[in-house]
């Protein structure tokens, strides 16, 4: 009787999570979806369920220049505290998630979500940063102030974006089911240990990044020897522009990196390749590293210290100094130039265990 | 696939079929771990750098096949500027502002302001 009175409790001060439940028959109304010949319903199609509940079933046409984006407006998510949602897409999507304030504040974190496979994610809302250009009068996502939640998709962007976050054509689709804003606490995907930093293991669902350069991601056996518990990033050899450098980027900005001394990652090219990493401040500044990994049948760790980090060539910053509170994304690509392919042009390398020591 | 010293160059992979089936592609690095060159069959391209610069390639009488513009990183410009292009597309017009000038973001992705919302239908 106790626990249960406790439970009770304990519901009750953390206030009731927003849910959207959809329900064979329902329609999609309040949601708002941009993309060439975008269109939302609810579908209980067998291929479109979730644990045989009906979800948000959107299609679009793939168009260069015309991303697929989901909304829904005039939200109150007071006492909220973590997102859940399920997303399955017909290819694989880069995703945003936005959240905006109703003062105009925009909060995002990114995901990515492989093709034809329910990726079921669980975020902290502290995981989401200021977006880029954005203000705020706190510079901290208010929960209260929440008023618009959007899943905006990275493939078709306009010009050189299409190229870095690739395109899409012909039909395709999306669903969304089990959205839950929920009033728990949970952990960050970052782990702070006293003597590291974890960013990524990628032993969890789905991706907690984004794909540049026209990455495939997939899981892979990783370091630990376990199946699917690393990321491996496929990628077609172009001579030029985005497609010369896939990667992936990755979100730290959310993460206290104060003490740390230096970044280390686990690799697996197939051949001997030059691997470059970026870590970008909130205001763009750019600081790099590379190294050569030698050709190896295992994967190698490479520790970076942050010192060997340098402003890029023409970069400008306001102290010219790596400021790690203000470190927001880690980039990591392969120079495709050096990589080795198959008679395809085809390469893949593998990252695992990304973390800052302390 | 097959590795060895090759002059100037350090190392060559074949991958693919055989020479007499075809398909084979061997391709050569130099001691940098770039691209040097690549055989296919009969065509073979080689690969002129300026240290960390891709010029152009180059077929077996070195005449130029293809010119590229290969800046090393540079296109991570862009990179976050895409996340940052949402902040034009709905943001209020005083924080749009303040996207448009925020220096991630690519002149490419600010002349769309407004398309977004322009497609933009209530279902």
């Amino acid at each position: 009787m106790v626990s249960l009175i406790g439970c009770l409790l304990a519901a009750t001060a953390y206030g009731a999570p927003v849910s959207f439940g959809f329900s064979a028959g329902d329609t999609a109304e309040g949601w708002k979806v941009t993309g060439q010949a975008a269109a939302a319903k609810v579908s209980d199609a067998a291929d479109r369920t979730r644990d045989g509940q009906p979800t948000l079933a959107c299609s679009y046409l793939g168009q260069p220049g015309s991303p697929f984006s989901l909304s829904r407006d005039q939200l109150d998510l007071a006492e909220v505290r973590s997102l859940s949602l399920s997303v399955k897409p017909s290819t694989q999507a880069p995703l945003v998630l936005i959240l905006t304030e109703e003062d105009g504040s925009l909060y995002h974190t990114f995901i990515t979500c492989p093709a034809e496979q329910w990726c079921d994610l669980t975020l902290p809302l502290a995981d989401f940063q200021l977006q880029d250009g954005s203000t705020d009068e706190n510079g901290a996502l208010d929960a209260e102030q929440v008023r618009t939640f959007t899943v905006q998709e990275l493939a078709n962007m306009p010009g050189d974006l299409g190229a870095i976050f690739g395109t899409k054509s012909g039909e395709q689709w999306l669903c969304v089911g089990a959205l839950r804003f929920g009033a728990e606490e949970i952990a960050s995907h970052a782990r702070v240990e006293k003597d590291k930093v974890l960013i990524e293991d990628f032993s969890g669902p789905g991706f907690r990044l984004l794909p540049v350069g026209g990455a495939q991601l997939a899981k892979v056996t990783g370091a630990d020897g376990k199946e699917g518990s690393a990321l491996g990033v496929r990628f077609t050899f172009a001579p030029d522009g985005p497609q010369a450098w896939p990667g992936v980027v990755l979100p730290v900005g959310n993460v206290d990196l104060a003490g740390t001394r230096a970044l280390r990652l686990r690799a697996k090219p197939q051949g001997s390749s030059k691997l470059h990493l970026v870590l970008e401040e909130q205001d763009g500044s750019k600081y790099e590293a590379s190294t050569v990994i030698p050709e190896a049948d295992d994967w190698q760790a490479r520790d970076f210290a942050l010192t060997d980090f340098t402003l890029e060539k023409g970069g400008t910053d306001e102290n010219a100094t790596l400021d790690l509170d203000q470190v927001r994304v880690l980039i990591v690509v392969i120079d495709a130039w050096s990589a080795l392919l198959d008679e395809k042009e085809q390469g893949e390398f593998g990252l695992d265990d990304v973390l800052f020591l302390r | 696939m097959r590795r060895c010293g090759v002059g100037e160059l350090r190392r060559t992979a074949t991958t693919g079929g055989t020479a007499t089936t075809g398909g084979r592609v061997t391709v050569a690095y130099d001691g940098d771990s770039m691209r040097r060159q690549r055989e296919e069959g009969a065509s073979m391209a080689k690969h002129l750098w300026d240290g960390a610069q891709i010029l152009m390639n180059l077929d077996d009488s070195d005449a130029t096949v293809a010119r590229h513009n290969h800046s090393p990183l540079g296109y991570l410009t862009y990179a976050y500027g895409a996340v940052g292009w949402f902040a034009v597309q709905v943001a209020p017009p005083e924080k749009a502002t303040a996207s448009l000038a925020a220096p991630a973001c690519s002149s490419s992705s600010l002349g769309l302001t407004g398309a977004l919302a322009l497609t933009q239908a209530a279902v």
